[in-house]
């Protein structure tokens, strides 16, 4: 990747890569979980089991929304959480998620990286960022369970 | 905009929730861990501090040997945790910003000795270890919830804190 690239299509292959390399743990990590856990959580105030590893499932498909829109707005939306029923129906989703989001990322020419994205809630806007530093969010794995298997320098633990 | 500047911007917005979190955990819990295969709290936190130093080692060194030594952090206060992970993070923030967009084409070794775990690019390790930072960082909130430590927002509301 280089700054002086004017190229159509330089910066969606490097986000490609790192979406597969980051694809496989979490397609392994949510084989793993068992439909017959789906309720439990760890805490009172904690998300269940089936939704934190629903939500890991759908991540990827906000990469739709940030290429191809200018922004994201909830008063406009009619949000319903996947509930899977197995955790083949877990894995499934997630497929169905990555493989739309790469997709869209292989046909992303470079330009688009810098047009503006925003989060709002009708008039409230939560944030404008250019769509480069909106994807690096949606490539990332904030609530992931402890029980993902940890990879990389931490593997010496 | 030179490869540094956006990770820079990146790194400084990921810190702000690493900084808030670290700065909430008692030292009463430094022991704890919620099982027996899991990391000790003071462990998970230190390696969150730590974590945006390695930036450090990757744009400066060419590669991290295990055979080598690396030395964790042991912290005895919150106050000691919070120095340190400013510490770090401004040894990586440092590093990054000598790095011009030809440093990220280099090549990156992590080994033990003869024995080398992983070859990369430099932009490619940095990318991995924010990933990685942002991962452990996850799992630090789950055992702040466990322990009733208020968890702060992080992309967004927690049941503890935040509105939108």
């Amino acid at each position: 990747m280089s700054s002086t690239a004017t190229a159509a299509n330089t910066i969606a292959p490097a986000l490609i890569a790192e979406l597969e390399n980051e694809g496989k743990t979490t397609r392994t990590v949510l084989e793993r979980v068992p439909a017959d856990k789906f309720d439990w959580k760890p805490h009172e105030k904690s998300m269940t089991f089936g939704h934190l590893a629903s939500h890991v499932a759908e991540m990827h498909s906000w990469t739709v929304n940030t290429v191809r829109d200018p922004e994201l707005d909830f008063s406009k939306m009619d949000y319903k959480p996947f509930e899977p029923k197995s955790t083949e129906d877990l894995v499934a989703h997630f497929e169905k998620c990555y493989n739309d989001a790469i997709e869209t990322l292989k046909n992303a020419p470079d330009e688009i990286w810098s047009e503006p994205w925003s989060l709002r809630n009708g008039e409230q806007i939560y944030f404008t960022m250019p769509k480069i530093a909106v994807i690096a969010l949606d490539g990332t794995e904030p609530h992931c369970p402890p029980s993902r298997p940890a990879f990389g320098l931490s593997s010496r633990e | 905009m030179p490869i540094n500047e956006g990770f820079i911007k990146e790194i400084e917005q990921e810190s702000k929730s690493a900084r808030e979190m670290l700065g909430r955990i008692p030292p009463e819990t430094f022991d704890w861990k919620p099982h027996e295969k899991s990391m000790t709290m003071k462990r998970l936190a230190g390696l969150v501090a730590d974590m945006f130093g390695w930036f450090q080692f990757e744009i400066d060194a060419d590669e991290l040997d295990f055979a080598k030594g690396y030395d964790m952090p042991d912290p005895k206060t919150t106050a000691e945790l919070v120095d340190f992970f400013e510490r770090r993070l401004n040894d990586g923030l440092t590093s990054l910003r000598g790095a011009d967009d030809a440093k990220f084409a280099e090549r990156w070794k992590l080994r033990r000795g003869e024995s080398v775990f992983m070859e990369t690019s430099k932009l490619e390790i940095v990318r991995m270890t924010i990933n990685h930072m942002v991962h452990h960082r996850g799992q630090l909130s789950v055992f702040m919830r466990l322990r009733d430590i208020p968890v702060p927002p992080i992309y967004g509301p927690t049941a503890d804190e935040g509105q939108m």
